[in-house]
């Protein structure tokens, strides 16, 4: 346990009494002293930074709505010159917000990157790396800002009229540390005031109880091993860096989703649903379908204000024509698709960090998914000439265990040390490891415990994937059962959590994206 | 190989609305796709309507006026069953260790208890300077004299002293080796830690002796290197360190800090413990103030005060400070912790002799268990033989 994780529980709790205690129409205000109490309290005078975010969209919005209705019946030439004005206060403000985010945590990486350069090229300059700290969520709420923004201006809804509303929707508790990366209509219920309801909040500790599970049982338990290897990855081979492929994207997984359960769940305790970010991302065939079960708000961001911002921009869409028109084929249909996939791709390594790892990770996916557009055709071509039904069980036991392999080489590049770190760890897969495997950092105990609750993690997975709702199954023992399931649960948690002096407390990983 | 399943998605990413100005239309249809399966899966769960209704799904109670009571007190229930299995496997699954809630202790120090008893002549006291800088079995090796550490990071003397009181319920400590340094963590923060980790245990119990589920809830194995963690990193301090000329002025100790001080003394003097200070290397933590407030203390007490710092103690244990700290002058490395813990060993078999109050234990019968740790430890100390430089200049 750590302290963000201390500090939540107690915003929380504090919600909580709060939130049931002030009258109906108000419960929001609630959750907004303590979100804005939260930021202070872990990021400080940071938080001016979040409170600039919010002060600057929420004008610019409300700047755009007006200019869009500032004349009854526009004519053409209004439409465009009113267009024109919108497009620059909107690229202003979202300038402004990427530069806040770009100087922040890119500053040191491409003043470093462009001074070795420069360097190289036989200039003689110091660079003065600075020491910026990153206020608290600043990836997560500025994308949730641009988002309201292009949303307020594609006329998908009206903006919000109260700045405090905003504010919540930025800096809100439960998101604010590691998303879900919330969209500004799909966060209604968090302004409605709910009634106390006794099955949502069963129902949300419930789901924090199972959030914990992922953290503290499997999350921080595979930390032990990655800590080990971390340390100095190029001592290692074999069945050590097998183990690390798997645990760290284990530990990712149980870490982020256990994180997303807590903040939902927490969530629905308010009677606030919150979108999911995960959805069995193991079970995917594709790479494609990996990330539509992966990180879902991000990428439903990243398609929404980046891919169609590109696809559909005049000059693509021109472009796009050109092509098709001098040389009609495959490649030409999708190359278009694949400008504004290459775009999504760069943005999703950027955001999550100035280092290689990300932008190469961000490629990687980029290669996978736009070379499997590219060889469709092809294959679909094989699979005729085999007289292959491209839907039977071998072809899709295949692709499955294919994503998987795409899988974990991706969260390898993503989580090594450094870049070479993880091609030094893909490419001694096979080099066989002469140490034991229990001397890293995982006993034969350690080990048996994170098997089960491996075995825990995706039995429940399948029923999920089978669409059984849990809970209501839960809901529907009778009571001495449900109430010994709690109990055992609880139990299992305190007792089993890798927690206390033996282990890291691992601050959750996202948060530092 | 392609991604043919996923045709469909494809398709609706490839091609773009075939009329510029209405991305509204395709994107939203799209992105219902992605967004709205997964909550879907809990629409069902949650309905405002059923604010009353219990969670057995009986429709009966929506209408009773006692609904609401009857769930306040099933809450109340569960909360109650929830601390009772909480308490009863807390002191189920607790190792008989001598008063573990009285003050927080890590399950590394705890390992001490495992022990057996009587066979600790001497505990080498402190804040983690002193298990990263004191080695006791290459003192054992050297001296032959049986010693632990009895140090955590950040550990003040209260805490350092209810240890020692608990420890000697099981052991006959002939001295108690006390590193003065702790007694200088006066800041807030180190108050706030303190009783944060009290609050913590007080709150929670399990919060470290869960951790005995791995030893069948009995007391853990023996710690073979008595608390010594091998610390091989290197961060050089790149100052000047220039301590030839005493200097005047007295620190003033905090008073709690000097209480226990006292407390020590007092111990000590009923028990008939010998009480050595003594001050490990250091730079970030040292000054001529500090050591003045310790030597008129021991001076006033008539105890020894042994710092290394200063005079031929710190020429004989002879730290370089480039190259035997693991964070640029604050916590010896393995190679740090050798020079001092032969160093202090030295000047303790000095004061006091092997026939008198410390035995010499090595190679004796009774002194097996340490003798076979003492294997261990060589072994894993002849890892660390050839010094690998990993410090950034």
């Amino acid at each position: 346990m750590n302290s963000s994780m201390a500090y939540l529980a107690g915003a929380i709790a504090l919600a909580f009494i709060l939130y049931y205690s002030f009258p109906l129409k108000i419960r929001w205000v609630a959750l907004l002293i303590v979100s804005v109490a939260f930021y202070a309290l872990l990021s400080t005078y940071l938080f001016a930074f979040a409170l600039c975010t919010a002060i600057g969209v929420y004008f610019s919005a409300r700047a755009i709505h007006k200019r869009n209705n500032s004349i009854e019946e526009p004519t053409e030439e209004d439409k465009k010159r009113i267009k024109k004005l919108n497009k620059t206060v909107i690229v202003i403000t979202i300038l402004f917000n990427l530069g806040i985010l770009a100087f922040l945590k890119y500053y040191n990486f491409l003043g470093g990157s462009v001074c070795s350069l420069l360097n190289l090229m036989g200039a003689n300059i110091e660079f003065r790396a600075l020491k910026l700290i990153l206020p608290l969520g600043i990836s997560f709420y500025t994308l949730a800002a641009i988002g309201y923004l292009v949303d307020v201006h594609r006329k998908k809804y009206a903006p919000e009229k109260n700045f405090f509303k905003i504010l919540l929707f930025l800096t809100y508790f439960n998101t604010v540390m590691e998303g879900p990366i919330l969209r500004y209509d799909g966060a209604a219920t968090l302004f409605e005031g709910h009634r106390a309801d006794y099955k949502g909040i069963c129902h949300g500790f419930q789901r924090i109880l199972w959030g914990l599970f992922k953290k503290l049982i499997i999350a921080d338990r595979a930390y032990l091993l990655i800590k080990t290897i971390n340390a100095s990855p190029t001592s290692y081979s074999g069945a050590a860096c097998l183990l690390y492929i798997l645990l760290y994207t284990l530990q990712l997984y149980t870490d982020f989703s256990g994180f997303m359960d807590i903040s939902l769940g927490a969530s629905e305790i308010f009677g606030i649903k919150l979108p999911e970010n995960f959805r069995q991302p193991f079970f995917a065939k594709s790479a494609q379908e990996f990330w539509q079960r992966w990180h879902i708000t991000l990428g439903t961001w990243l398609k929404e204000y980046v891919f169609y911002s590109v696809a559909l921009s005049p000059g693509m869409m021109k472009f796009g024509k050109k092509i098709k028109k001098k040389h009609k084929n495959h490649f030409t249909k999708i190359l278009p698709t694949g400008i504004a996939l290459l775009a999504v791709w760069v943005c999703n390594g950027v955001w999550h960090g100035p280092q290689w790892n990300y932008i190469v990770y961000g490629l990687y996916y980029f290669v996978i998914i736009f070379g499997g557009m590219l060889m469709e055709p092809l294959f679909a071509k094989l699979y005729k000439k085999m007289k292959l039904d491209s839907n039977c069980i071998g072809l899709r036991i295949m692709r499955h265990v294919r994503t998987l392999l795409i899988i974990f080489v991706g969260e390898t590049i993503f989580g090594a040390p450094t870049l070479y770190d993880a091609f030094y760890i893909l490419g001694h897969l096979f080099v066989p490891y002469d140490g034991s495997v229990l001397a890293l950092g995982l006993d034969w105990k350690e080990m048996i415990v994170l098997a089960v609750a491996v075995v825990v993690l995706i039995a429940v997975g399948f029923i999920k994937e089978k669409k059984i709702a849990v809970r209501d199954g839960i809901d529907s023992l009778v009571l001495p059962l449900r109430w010994l399931i709690y109990v055992a649960g609880i139990a299992v948690v305190i007792m089993f959590g890798a927690y206390g002096s033996l282990y890291t407390s691992v601050p959750f990983m996202y948060g530092n994206f | 190989m392609n991604d043919n399943d996923e045709k469909q998605n494809s398709v609706n990413m490839s091609e773009p609305a075939p009329s510029a100005p209405a991305p509204d239309a395709a994107q939203t249809e799209d992105l219902s796709a992605a967004s709205e399966v997964s909550p879907a899966e809990n629409t069902e769960t949650v309905s405002p309507d059923d604010s009353a209704q219990a969670p057995d799904g009986n429709a009966k109670k929506r209408k009773m006026p006692r609904g609401k009571l009857f769930n306040a007190l099933k809450v109340f229930g569960f909360l109650i069953l929830v601390l009772a299995v909480n308490a009863a496997m807390y002191f189920g699954g607790r190792p008989d260790i001598p008063g573990p809630t009285r003050s927080y202790r890590t399950y590394q120090l705890n390992r001490m208890f495992s022990e057996r008893r009587n066979s600790i002549d001497v505990v080498y006291v402190g804040h983690s300077g002193v298990h990263c800088g004191v080695s006791p079995m290459e003192i054992y090796d050297e001296y032959g004299i049986a010693g632990y550490s009895l140090s955590q990071p950040l550990m003040l003397p209260w805490e350092s002293y209810e240890t020692v009181v608990d420890l000697l319920q099981e052991q006959d400590l002939k001295v108690i080796a006390l590193e003065v340094n702790a007694f200088f963590y006066d800041k807030f923060g180190n108050f706030f830690n303190s009783y944060a980790k009290r609050f913590t245990l007080s709150a929670f119990p399990f919060y470290e002796s869960h951790n005995y589920w791995k030893d069948g809830f009995k007391r853990s194995a023996r710690d073979p290197y008595k608390n010594f963690p091998f610390y091989k990193n290197t961060v050089p301090y790149n100052g000047e360190v220039d301590r030839s000329k005493p200097q005047d002025g007295v620190y003033k100790m905090h008073g709690k800090h000097m209480k226990y001080l006292k407390k020590y003394v007092e111990l000590c003097r009923e028990r008939g413990i010998e009480l050595f200070l003594f001050e490990l290397p250091v730079v970030a933590y040292w000054s001529w103030q500090r050591h003045n407030c310790i030597a008129e203390f021991a001076e006033k007490n008539g105890l020894e005060f042994f710092d290394m710092n200063v005079g031929e103690a710190a020429a004989e244990a002879d730290i370089d400070f480039k190259r035997d700290f693991m964070d640029g002058g604050d916590h010896l490395n393995f190679y740090g912790a050798k020079k001092a813990s032969l160093t202090l060993g030295k000047r303790l078999r000095e004061k006091y002799s092997d026939d008198g109050v410390l035995p010499y234990r090595k190679g004796t019968p009774e002194y097996g268990d340490w003798d076979s740790d003492l294997e261990l430890y060589r072994k894993k100390a002849e890892n660390y033989k050839d010094r690998e430089i990993t410090d950034v200049a």
